[in-house]
């Protein structure tokens, strides 16, 4: 199990590089009040994203099924990299604020309602994304994943908006932050949770080919 | 000692090593005692199934020349001279027949036969005095 | 060794797809041999494959690998095989190095100075990226993983395709070294009857979906036969007892699974000769039918 997470970290080797090129572009050239949702949750989203294209393309779920795993792992490690990746974003949105402190004028602001809205958007994402490639293939995952990402995009752009008007709009006493920053990312893990199960019960009688 | 496989003979290959080692045996190459190679060795060494060596083994097994240890590999058997001679006369017996059969064949009768083998015998024989 | 221990044990073993059925399949896989899964393409091969492996869910059936069931106790089953897949599905973008680096650590009985040893034998660059090697590196490079972690079981599907004759010859002595120890097994698959048959000792026959048979190579050379001879011998009785024929203007020929009914009927008018699996598997797939009329 801990070799399968280990595989998929080592796997997407190169595409680091992507994750401190959304660091530079919508931390620092950005900066606005979605840049760390941005920088946090694309870079989970992307590296999740990456790993499974990466392994449709060389169908490498017939090398992986000759491994001395359970399938029953597969599925595990797959949802354990998810959260592995978005600890990665969430450090990388936090470093992208640490930094902004030294070099911009205006730095790029991280609270914890950032955080929590990084975590939802990524375990919504991938809650959607692993049944659909468990049911239907990569093909259709490909078009979830899409779908998924302009559907986060879209949530992170919405999201920013009311964030300015609660902040704004709503005075900070009447509504705890603490709540609403427990109902997303416990409402999320819920999600994650139940798409685990369905992937699971999915992958249990697939067949692995190409 | 050689073993030379044909493909194109359309002899079965463990017939093959079977004919090869036993006349090496009966001829004195192998002496007796003298370990062969083991089973997966020679199929490795010629290129074959380890269950045709197998074969070709119980085969000389039976015909006690070669005996088999479990977990030492196979021998030449030490048999007495006397059952090795009589192992070679049977194998004598085998080409006389097929001489016989080649005389029949030929319209040739006993007694020329004999002629001719005694005329044979004893040109050997002189070549040795 | 006991010589009726089985290294694998199919019972009733069935899966059907939309456009191909692969028929329940009882059959035992001899421990300390050799044996080919030899057929005609599309006949079921790598499904069966897959099915031993877990890849393939069976609708039907039971797969035993060394005396244990899968898929319940696959992850100590599999820890013992070296798989060599028909194409490579390993990460194309990175370098052989990384890609060991991914798969080592899933075997606790990887051995490094052997991998290192192979891939000098097989002149593989561990800096070479995956996807610039040829199809015949690649399967280099899939024989230098199975052969690398002690495996007792070496599972190859189609491995002669890309492979060139001098390195299947030397693909030849690699399988006899194998073997050598009696507790080791290799299986392969290969639709084309190449050097490899040479070796084997046990063929398992796949045609359309369905084991045709699975005996030794000295038991099947002994049971059929290849009848050339003329035209005017093949009567109703005598086609019938043939398993496939092909006639053409100067002559028939064709095999029989019973070569003491062949000698009995033919012997004297026609030439019975020892067929070669080739012969075996032209005549099974074309049968008598198409030819006769």
């Amino acid at each position: 199990m801990f070799n399968l997470i280990r595989k998929d970290m080592l796997v997407v080797r190169f595409y680091y590089l992507f994750i401190v090129l959304y660091a530079i572009f919508f931390g620092f050239i950005m900066n606005n009040e979605a840049s760390t949702i941005l920088v946090g949750a694309l870079s989970a989203i992307m590296l999740v994203m990456f790993s499974v294209s990466l392994e449709t393309k060389s169908k490498s779920i017939l090398f992986i099924g000759s491994l001395p795993v359970k399938r029953k792992q597969i599925v595990q490690a797959k949802y354990a990299v998810v959260i592995v990746f978005l600890i990665i974003g969430l450090f990388m949105s936090l470093l992208v604020h640490l930094v902004s402190l030294y070099v911009l004028d205006n730095p790029v602001e991280w609270t914890w309602m950032q955080a929590s809205l990084t975590t939802g958007i990524v375990l919504l994402f991938a809650s959607l994304f692993f049944p659909v490639y468990y049911w239907l293939g990569d093909r259709a995952a490909q078009v979830v994943s899409l779908l998924a990402i302009f559907l986060a995009v879209s949530v992170i752009v919405g999201m920013s908006g009311v964030m300015s008007e609660m902040t704004f709009g709503l005075p900070l006493d009447t509504g705890s932050p603490a709540a609403v920053l427990s109902v997303i990312v416990g409402g999320t893990l819920l999600l994650f949770v139940i798409s685990y199960g369905l992937s699971q019960s999915l992958f249990r009688k697939k067949d692995m080919a190409g | 000692m050689n073993i030379i496989i044909s493909n194109a003979s359309g002899e079965p290959i463990y017939l093959q090593i079977v004919t090869q080692l036993r006349s090496a045996i009966l001829n004195g190459t192998l002496s007796p005692g003298q370990g062969l190679p083991s089973i997966r060795q020679l199929a490795k060494d010629l290129q074959i199934s380890v269950i045709t060596t197998k074969r070709a083994y119980e085969e000389l097994e039976k015909e006690g020349l070669v005996d088999s240890v479990i977990g030492k590999g196979s021998f030449v058997s030490g048999a007495s001279s006397a059952q090795i001679r009589e192992q070679r006369i049977r194998l004598m017996e085998e080409k006389m027949r097929e001489i016989v059969k080649e005389a029949k064949g030929l319209d040739m009768g006993l007694d020329q036969l004999l002629s001719r083998f005694g005329q044979l015998y004893s040109d050997e024989g002189s070549e040795w005095l | 060794m006991n010589q009726d221990e089985n290294v694998i044990e199919l019972d009733g073993l069935s899966k059907s797809y939309s456009r191909f059925k692969l028929e329940p399949i009882t059959m035992s896989i001899k421990q300390g041999y050799i044996t080919g899964l030899v057929g005609p393409n599309g006949a079921g091969k790598s499904t069966l494959i897959k099915l031993l492996l877990g890849m393939a869910v069976p609708d039907r059936g039971e797969v035993r690998i060394f005396g244990r069931r899968m898929p319940e106790r696959e992850q100590e089953i599999k820890e013992r095989i070296g798989y060599v897949s028909d194409e490579s599905h390993y990460y194309e973008h990175l370098s052989i190095g990384a890609m060991k680096n991914v798969l080592a650590p899933f075997y606790s009985c990887w051995d490094e100075q052997q991998y290192r040893q192979l891939l000098d034998r097989f002149e593989l660059h561990p800096k070479a990226r995956i996807r610039s090697l040829s199809k015949g590196m690649k399967m280099k490079l899939s024989l230098v993983f199975a052969l690398s972690h002690h495996a007792d079981l070496l599972i190859m599907d189609e491995p002669t395709a890309g492979l060139d004759p001098v390195f299947r010859r030397e693909l030849l002595d690699m399988l006899a070294d194998f073997i050598q120890e009696d507790t080791r097994s290799i299986v392969f698959s290969t639709h084309v009857t190449t050097d490899l048959d040479r070796i084997a000792d046990y063929i398992a026959f796949v045609d359309k979906g369905r084991l045709v048979f699975c005996d030794s190579k000295e038991e099947i050379f002994e049971r059929y036969a290849l009848i050339k001879a003329d035209r005017s011998l093949l009567d109703r009785d005598t086609r019938g007892t043939l398993i496939g024929i092909r006639e053409t203007s100067v002559g028939f020929e064709g095999l029989s699974a019973n070569r003491e009914e062949a000698e009995r009927l033919f012997g004297g008018f026609a030439r019975i000769e020892i067929p070669t699996l080739e012969d075996i598997m032209f005549y099974t797939a074309k049968g008598r039918s198409g030819a006769r009329v």
